[in-house]
This record gives C-alpha cells, structure tokens and sequence, in this order.
C-alpha cells in the first residue's frame, strides 16, 4: 500500500461522520454533510486513480465533482421551496 | 527525498487533515450555519489533494485534470455554502428578505 492508498483509506473514515449527520440529524443538516461527503469522494477518487496507476480513472473524479455539486444545488433548491 | 517528493508529501498531508478535521466538525457543530464554515474549508482540503497529484504528475494527462478538478472545486465550494445557507433561512424564517424584527446594520 502506497501512501495515496492510504490517504484514501484514511478519507473512506471521514465518511462516516458525514453519514451519522445524514442519518440522526435534520435535511438541512444532512445536506452540508452531503456537500462535504461530495468533496470528499472527489479527492478519494483521485488518490484512488494515482494509488492504483489507473490514470484514465482520474475522469471519474471530474465528473463526481461536477455531478455532486449540481446535485447539491438541485437538493438546496428543493429544500428551500418544496420540502 | 527531493524538494518535488516532500512537497508532494506536504500537500497530500495538509489535504487529507483538512478534509478530516472538516468531517469532525461537520459532526460536531451543533447549527447548520456553523457546519457550513466545514464546506468551505473541505473544498481547500480537496483542492490541495489534487495539487499534490498534479505536483507527482506534473503538467501531463492527469496532471491537467486533477488541476482542473482542484480550481473547480475551490470554485463551487463558495457557491454551495451561499446556496446551503439561503435554503436554511428560507425554510427557518420564510423569506430571504430581512425581516422586520431583525436589527442589521448595512453599513459594516
């Protein structure tokens, strides 16, 4: 194991305080945890696509970026209005 | 060890224990205007990840693309807390507007 396997090791952890926030608190709440959970994966993709020596993979990060901050857009929109 | 390797190593240690600390205090804050301070740091912390790819990688394929993904990231992060904490007023106070028993002074 490389040291970018294990920094990504170390950021599948951070995960799990983001999901006890989705889980026990409110939607407004679980969305900041999303948005941080959003970012997270970004940059665990890309340590996974260097850790690995797949660098094609890296575009499995750019399109995580980009898709989890239209979606965390379309939730904020949908909570402010609707829920 | 290079002065390209410890700098590598520096961001990628800086990146990954912000991403951490953010994480912690996202769990930790008790409002979700406080865990929204959490968004914007995490969005350096992603950012300095990439850096440290781009930095091993130089200006190639993935190079390129983890720099794009690094000014992206610090980009929208701002972005997603403005629009996380509208939605937050809105659906606390009903309005965007200020209210009329609130006492906010324009001018600081």
């Amino acid at each position: 194991m490389n040291e970018w396997l294990l920094a990504a090791v170390v950021l599948l952890a951070a995960l799990v305080p983001c999901g006890i926030v989705c889980a026990l608190r409110s939607a407004v709440d679980g969305l900041v945890a999303l948005e941080l959970a959003g970012m997270i994966d970004t940059a665990i993709l890309v340590l996974l696509s260097e850790g690995l020596h797949r660098q094609p993979f890296v575009d499995l990060a750019v399109v995580a970026a980009v898709l989890s901050f239209a979606g965390a857009l379309v939730f904020a929109r949908v909570l402010e209005r609707w829920v | 060890m290079s002065v390209r390797h410890l700098a590598e190593y520096v961001l990628l240690v800086l990146g990954t224990g912000t991403l951490v600390l953010s994480a912690i205090g996202v769990l930790v804050m008790r409002s979700v205007y406080d865990r929204l301070h959490y968004v914007g740091s995490a969005s350096v912390g992603a950012a300095l990840v990439c850096i440290a790819v781009t930095v091993r990688e130089s200006f190639s394929l993935i190079g390129n693309k983890t720099l794009l993904i690094a000014f992206f990231l610090l980009v929208t992060g701002p972005v997603l807390v403005h629009a996380t904490a509208r939605a937050a007023r809105v659906r606390e106070r009903g309005g965007w507007s200020i209210g009329d028993g609130e006492d906010v002074d324009m001018a600081q």
